[in-house]
């Protein structure tokens, strides 16, 4: 038996695709692979399944241009680079419609979620006018405390890890597993934004912990 | 999402040079309001087109608390509720599915009933819709109510269903929509063959959908392996009223048996018979291995199982569950319905005993059981032996499923009945005729949405309603009718004699069961065009004309 690759990818989430569950991608993805001929490993146990893993959930209703996740590919076997940027194109035709795949490459070590410390999100309010009442909205001590500093970034500075700019704010939060942006629309909410009719919020990405923001797990496969 | 026939009709429709399809599903609640506060209208999934810019908006009737569903989905669509009120740029509104065959409730709101199998007429009404494209609204409904299998409320006639003779060579899909989250039924669906066998009296697909047609194990191996590969699904399932009586069954499953025992194709069959054939056959199949079985006796005594023709005998009810629980499985779930013809306190203390033997014998086999037990309140339908019938009142049903679950009240079993007011509901669906369209819009527009979804329906609101309308649903779902009385769904002719339903309902009050179609013609008034070879033959001319039983 040829022995299995594991791929890590990063996906976009966009449009109508954000009102897709976290908890629904694994079928997703993994229905995806089959149609794109790509049979996953199976888990152990009572009920196997198809062997992925993804990265901190992403609440419906976000968007996201680079979430992390990995696949346990039996085959068709991967033997090289080429190899595994040709089933990522196959897999990609074969995703649904606001699903793309970004980056991809085979790894080994840790597991997903030992990599993913920070997450980065763009919020774009209606007017300019709702962004500053938004930036106005400093927080509780417990979303304060999941915020993560950023460096010197262009923008008015509203907090270590909040900047604006035009109607669009940068929010740098540690540990997606725990923090989210609940919070934050829950508190804008009560300062006066009306929620989805006056902003939409985009994960711009999942990973390292950077000065200028979140680096992703892997270069995005245009930048290449 | 789950049904089937949408699938297929969604796929064929696709296929067709003059045609092409969206889809549209009705939004719940919360959609509803949002889409109304924006001001938007409902549009298609695929092409965000509002509903109103289509040329045929089709619907699918599913079930009888589904009619408020319609409205909504024409009112936030942006075309007029009331057929009457459409122009000529509004779309033809074309209703089908089991509705159809009761369609004067509805007859409204819908342009064209389609009476059938879709795959029949539904092609055949939009390539003449296509030719007669920007001519009048009249002529192009003067067209359809020509078509055979289509009824039009303004150019009323005595209409026949329409199905497929040959399923053989019928359109099948090699695709399946995949949603993109967990829907019931999360499987390809495979169809292995229409109608059935068995001929129980409270049945209406089983009167309706005549006669049996099957499909050969390699046609339905090859749809649902190129299905698998093409959704990705890892499930397959082979529908039926009846699966258990697919002559295919044996082969399939054996020709499916090694994709299975890889473990990654799973195969589930609904409605198990209960016989030892159906456990041995369950017990083969890893998707249905994990969950318990479930089964459906009907009706707690002999005697009334032989009233409604579900021929069981409480042997092989109790050799069934001996097989369930000998072959490792621990859950059981049990179906029965309330409030059937001629049921009296010992057919509900049949139900109780036969649920406490149940326990005793899992007991016995040496396994914790669980068991599942279903009350649903019987509801008399049309073109059925017992759409004569009237329905229990609501207070007997509450009263038997309490009497019932207060019997059964340690924890091994689980009893759970259907909401009595829904039943009543659905039976004044079933059995009312035209004086129910103002009823639908005027409780449509105090608010009643989804009412097959016990959180958001309101009983009440309906109530007032009728009240208001004077429409006494009470008697509409409670009264028996008399031999000679008309139906309000008379002009549809489903194939099944009227003297045929007669007498079965005659022996039903007897307690006589009648054969099924594999043992021998019961003279249902097809005709005998069940028998091999004569399927291209038509309908009889009228389903008043029966056969002469020998």
């Amino acid at each position: 038996m040829s022995p299995v690759a594991r791929v890590r990818l990063l996906y976009s989430k966009t449009g109508r695709a954000a009102f897709v569950p976290h908890a629904d991608l694994p079928d997703l993805l993994s229905r995806a692979a089959l149609r794109a001929g790509v049979e996953l490993e199976r888990t152990q146990g009572f009920s196997p399944h198809p062997r992925l893993s993804l990265g901190p959930a992403l609440p419906v209703g976000i968007e996201a241009l680079a979430e992390p996740g990995e696949l346990w590919i039996e085959s068709p076997s991967v033997e090289d680079r080429e190899g595994e940027l040709n089933l990522v194109c196959r897999l990609r035709s074969c995703l649904p419609v606001g699903f793309d795949v970004r980056a991809s490459a085979r790894v080994e070590g840790g597991s997903l979620s030992g990599f993913c410390a920070g997450a980065e999100y763009l919020i774009r309010f209606v007017s300019e006018e709702k962004a500053l009442l938004a930036g106005r909205w400093e927080g509780n001590e417990k979303v304060r405390d999941a915020e993560a500093p950023f460096g010197p970034v262009p923008g008015l500075i509203l907090g270590p890890g909040r900047v604006c700019l035009g109607r669009e704010m940068r929010l740098l939060l540690r540990d997606p597993e725990r923090n989210g942006m609940a919070s934050w629309v829950k508190g804008w909410a009560e300062a006066g934004i009306a929620d989805w009719p006056d902003l939409r919020i985009l994960r711009v990405a999942v990973g390292f912990l950077g000065p200028e923001g979140v680096r992703p797990l892997l270069p995005l496969h245009e930048e290449e | 999402m789950s049904y089937l026939g949408f699938q297929i009709l969604y796929f064929l429709l696709k296929s067709l040079p003059y045609a092409d399809a969206e889809r549209v599903y009705a939004p719940w609640v919360d959609m509803e309001a949002a889409l109304r506060r924006a001001g938007r209208p409902l549009c298609s999934l695929e092409g965000d087109r509002p509903l109103g810019e289509f040329d045929v908006l089709g619907v699918t009737l599913q079930y009888e608390l589904g009619a408020t569903n319609l409205l909504t989905i024409l009112d936030l669509g942006g075309i007029p509720i009331r057929r009457e009120g459409r122009g000529e740029a509004d779309p033809l509104v074309l209703a089908g599915g089991p509705g159809a065959y009761v369609p004067a409730p509805l007859a409204l709101f819908v342009d064209a009933f389609c009476v059938g199998e879709g795959e029949e007429q539904f092609p055949e009404a939009l390539a003449l819709l296509s030719g007669l494209k920007g001519r009048p609204r009249e002529e192009r409904l003067r067209a359809l109510a020509d078509i055979e299998g289509i009824w039009v409320p303004a150019f009323p006639r005595p209409v026949r269903r329409r199905f497929v003779r040959d399923v053989s060579s019928t359109f099948v899909p090699a695709d399946r929509i995949v949603p993109n989250m967990g829907i019931v039924h999360d499987r390809v669906a495979t169809q292995v063959f229409r109608g059935c066998f068995r001929g129980c009296r409270f049945c209406q697909a089983g009167m309706t959908e005549r006669p049996v047609r099957e499909r050969s194990a390699e046609s339905v191996l090859s749809e649902a392996e190129s299905a698998l590969a093409r959704t990705g699904y890892e499930e397959a399932g082979f529908l039926s009223l009846a699966t258990c009586d697919w002559r295919g069954l044996p082969e399939a499953l054996a020709r499916f048996g090694e994709r299975m025992r890889s473990g990654r194709t799973k195969v589930s069959l609904p409605s198990l018979r209960m016989d030892a054939f159906s456990v041995e056959l369950a017990a083969g199949l890893q998707a249905v291995r994990k969950g318990g079985l479930t089964f459906a006796p009907e009706a707690g005594t002999r005697r009334l199982r032989d009233v409604i023709n579900k021929n069981l005998s409480d042997e092989e009810i109790r050799s069934t569950l001996e097989g369930t629980f000998a072959n490792g499985w621990d859950r059981v779930k049990l179906y029965f319905m309330m409030g059937l013809p001629t049921e009296t306190e010992a057919d509900l203390d049949g139900i109780v005993a036969l649920c406490k033997e149940a326990a005793r014998m899992g007991r016995s086999a040496g396994r914790r059981v669980s068991l599942a037990v279903s009350l649903a309140g019987f509801v008399p339908k049309p073109h059925t032996p017992f759409q004569w019938e009237g329905q229990a009142p609501r207070a007997v049903f509450r009263e038997r499923a309490r009497s019932v679950k207060s019997r059964l009240s340690d924890r091994r079993f689980e009893v759970s009945y259907h909401d009595p007011e829904q039943s009543f509901l659905e039976a004044v669906f079933a059995r009312g005729g035209a004086e129910l369209g103002p009823a639908i819009e005027e409780a449509w527009r105090r608010g009643a949405r989804f009412d097959g979804w016990s959180e958001t329906f309101d009983l009440r609101r309906w109530e007032e309603v009728f009240r208001d309308l004077n429409i006494d649903a009470e008697g509409l779902a409670t009264r028996e009718r008399g031999e000679q009385e008309p139906f309000p769904w008379d002009f549809i002719q489903v194939g099944v004699s009227r003297a045929f339903l007669w007498r079965e309902r005659c022996r039903a009050m007897e307690g006589i069961p009648t054969q099924d179609c594999r043992s021998g013609c019961a003279g249902c008034g097809l005709g005998l065009i069940c028998r091999e070879g004569a399927l291209d033959r038509d309908l009889p001319s009228s389903a008043e004309e029966d056969v002469s039983r020998g």
